[in-house]
């Protein structure tokens, strides 16, 4: 009897250890990337000890840790900065709203979803914090994008649009000394580049089924003179245009087998490797990818490529964007996130990006930018990226956005792969998208 | 007398050192069952917060049963269960017939064999997706060297294709379970009934059929229902691979509801889904242990 009172309590005291140190293992972790100090009291600094939860995507997270460092040295402020991947990003910024809003202060939400974000009132309105000098400079497109029904909810963190690059090296040897300006010419001049050996396929495009098959086929669909929706917001892209840009895309892949078919699968990144390796002739890129082209040490087609506008049908056309840097409705310290943002998505700070980050994907989201000789030496075929800009569409700004956006891809991806026409996949896409609108009336 | 008051305190002793587990399965499974059962009935309204939480009866599992794409889904998912259901029971079989042979370095194949089962199921759809990258996955690699294919196969942009690769996935990462379970259920069998099924004459297939096969019958309904439920849940390694594409070719019950609650934010929907999924499911199992009739062999 005694001995068994004895096991008992052997076993309830290493039990109760066990949860001790568990216990008190949770609370020594916390706090990611380099720069997150451990907010110990810094006297004199505005934000002594204060703490701001961010996330950003995989790619940026370097330079997120080293801006937070700074604005730590600055201000006294922690800046904990949770890296995920960019197809995560909105399923975790999603999971923390629903759940209070409280797991980040510092947000980035995409234009296409700050419809939904403001709708549901998961952003905080940053009208207070912004004076009319910082408002009046934000570009037109950053304006509209990061903005909605007539409230600013943060600063441009992410502004970009998709421009066309070539290898100039591979147009000059199959004969060519300008890049195709039309939609049959850039047939044409695929055809050519095949026949003549310089290439399996002539172009690779990001078509999987995800965003990015939107971001194509939105201003693909424009360049022949159509529109997703028409002034009534009701669906318009199952219009004579749109079909004729979905059955361009298909005739592509299948016919004139100028496309890489495995640009089904493809994302962005993909598309991006097959130009860096010599695969392809052209691509469809965010931002500015001749500054990766002529990186050696990824690139295997250095100073061989530069930017030239999406052929034309009637009109060139391209997809802009711009991310949002806002504040969590659940956020505890939305004056120290509002100090975070200005510091890092500011006009000051948008500069700095571009320089560090090598303006890759990235725009001057501010008018004072624009035209800043340091800027534009940073980026060599800006000014064609910046005519490009000039036919920018912004994909439609609707709460119910996610849901189009999945329902298109389906129907995208069916006639991609012949499974239905292009005519019937966009006469079903506009009915499904009929009953979207009328149920979210 | 005494005996049967040590057999009661060693019950109550274990009772009283599980009782932390079970208080902690009750707060991690309990509250999410219950609190899942009640979002089946209620629209939460997240992007509409001036409306809030409303009451909504059935509407949720008659919304889900009238979408076109639930179905669509389900139905994909009631192919890839079938399929891996059946491939990974036959191939499971198989294996662990081989690896109840004697032969040198048993030990170490039995080993190797629950590699791909132990990686979690993300990374098992990133392998994958690598060994099937059109430009330079393993896969392409292999047939175009060894000249099977004159050219580079996009695995993945054909409905065909990336389904049957779906499946190949699947077995790949969930026969080990299979093999290991049969395994023990084959060294169950008396090595009596073969040495005098040999006495009479009887071949390897007689035996297969006559001996092993039905002593293999209650192993064999477990792992049915294992991987049944096992496939209806799928999630993860589609998600990895395909994520529903293309089209929605791929697109599996799970990934259906997933999205419904946390891209969508229709959690209701996506609650009242899983219960129709789990009814199915508990359906299917009925069904099985209904067909199987287990005789006694002992």
């Amino acid at each position: 009897m005694m001995m068994n009172k004895l096991k008992f309590t052997a076993i309830l005291m290493v039990v109760a250890a066990m949860l001790l140190v568990t216990a008190c293992g949770k609370s020594e972790t916390g706090g990611t990337g380099e720069g997150a100090t451990s907010g110990e009291k810094q006297s004199g600094k505005p934000l002594d000890s204060m703490t701001i939860k961010a996330i950003t995507p995989a790619d940026f997270e370097q330079y997120f840790d080293t801006v937070a460092q700074e604005f730590n040295e600055k201000t006294g402020a922690n800046v904990e900065v949770e890296a995920v991947a960019w197809d995560d990003l909105i399923t975790k910024l999603t999971n923390s709203m629903v759940s209070g809003g409280t797991t980040y202060d510092v947000v980035i939400v995409d234009d296409i979803y700050l419809a939904k974000f403001a709708e549901a009132g998961w952003l905080q309105p940053v009208d207070k914090y912004m004076d009319e000098a910082l408002k009046n400079d934000l570009t037109p497109f950053t304006q509209k994008l990061t903005s909605y029904k007539g409230h600013n909810y943060g600063l441009p963190w992410y502004s970009a649009w998709k421009t066309m690059a070539y290898n100039k090296e591979m147009l000059k040897k199959a004969g060519y000394d300008q890049p195709p300006k039309t939609w049959d010419e850039f047939i044409q001049v695929s055809k050519d580049l095949q026949q003549k050996g310089i290439v399996q396929y002539a172009s690779a495009w990001s078509w999987t089924r995800a965003e990015a098959l939107i971001a194509d086929f939105v201003p693909i669909v424009a360049s022949m003179g159509g529109k997703m929706f028409d002034e009534q917001g009701n669906p318009a892209f199952n219009s004579e245009s749109g079909v004729k840009a979905l059955q361009m895309m298909v005739d592509m892949i299948h016919k004139d087998k100028i496309v890489d078919p495995s640009s089904i699968q493809f994302n962005e990144g993909n598309v991006e490797e097959a130009m860096s390796a010599g695969k392809v002739a052209f691509e469809f890129q965010w931002g500015m990818p001749t500054v990766t082209h002529n990186d050696t040490a990824k690139s295997q087609v250095a100073n061989q490529t530069e930017m030239f506008l999406l052929p034309s049908g009637t009109t060139s056309a391209t997809t802009s964007t711009s991310a949002v840097q806002g504040i969590s409705f659940g956020s505890k310290n939305p004056d120290a996130a509002w100090e975070f943002i200005k510091f890092m998505n500011g006009p000051e700070g948008t500069k700095r990006q571009l320089k560090e980050t090598g303006g890759t994907n990235v725009f001057p989201g501010y008018k004072s930018l624009m035209n800043d000789a340091e800027v534009k030496s940073l980026l060599p075929g800006f000014d064609t990226v910046l005519k490009q800009g000039e036919f920018g569409i912004v994909r439609p700004q609707v709460p119910w956005y996610q849901e189009w956006s999945d329902m298109m891809q389906v129907q995208l991806q069916q006639a991609l792969t012949q499974s239905k026409t292009p005519k019937q996949a966009l006469d079903d896409a506009a009915a499904e998208t009929l009953k979207l609108i009328q149920s979210n009336k | 007398m005494i005996q049967a008051k040590k057999r009661m305190s060693e019950g109550r002793f274990a009772f009283w050192l599980l009782l932390p587990t079970i208080l902690l399965m009750v707060g991690l499974l309990l509250y999410p069952f219950i609190y899942s059962v009640y979002l089946s009935f209620v629209d939460l309204n997240i992007t509409k917060p001036w409306i809030g939480t409303q009451f909504v009866g059935l509407t949720n599992f008659t919304d889900t049963l009238a979408d076109p794409a639930f179905w669509s889904s389900l139905k994909i998912t009631v192919y890839f269960s079938f399929f891996s259901v059946a491939g990974s029971l036959a191939l499971g079989l198989a294996a662990a017939l081989v690896l109840n042979l004697n032969f040198a370095m048993r030990g170490l194949f039995r080993s190797l064999l629950l590699v791909p089962w132990a990686i979690p199921l993300v990374i098992v759809g990133m392998i994958w997706k690598l060994i099937l990258h059109p430009n330079y996955g393993a896969l392409n690699g292999l047939l175009t060297q060894t000249g099977l294919t004159g050219h580079n196969i996009a695995w993945l942009t054909e409905p065909g294709w990336s389904f049957f690769m779906l499946i190949v996935a699947e077995l790949w990462r969930s026969f080990p379970f299979v093999a290991l379970l049969y395994l023990a259920a084959l060294q169950a069998i008396p090595k009596d009934l073969y040495e005098a099924a040999k006495v009479d004459g009887a071949g390897a297939f007689s035996n297969f059929r006559h001996i092993t096969l039905p002593f293999l019958q209650s192993a064999t309904l477990v792992l049915l229902v294992l991987r049944t439920i096992d496939a209806f849940r799928a999630f993860d390694l589609i998600f990895a691979l395909t994520k529903g594409g293309p089209g929605n070719t791929t697109e599996i019950v799970g990934l259906y509801l997933y999205k419904q609650g946390f891209q969508f934010t229709n959690f209701g929907t996506s609650a009242a889904g899983s219960y129709l999924v789990t009814i199915l499911i508990l359906v299917l199992v009925f069904v099985y242990v209904k067909v199987f009739k287990l005789k006694d062999l002992s």
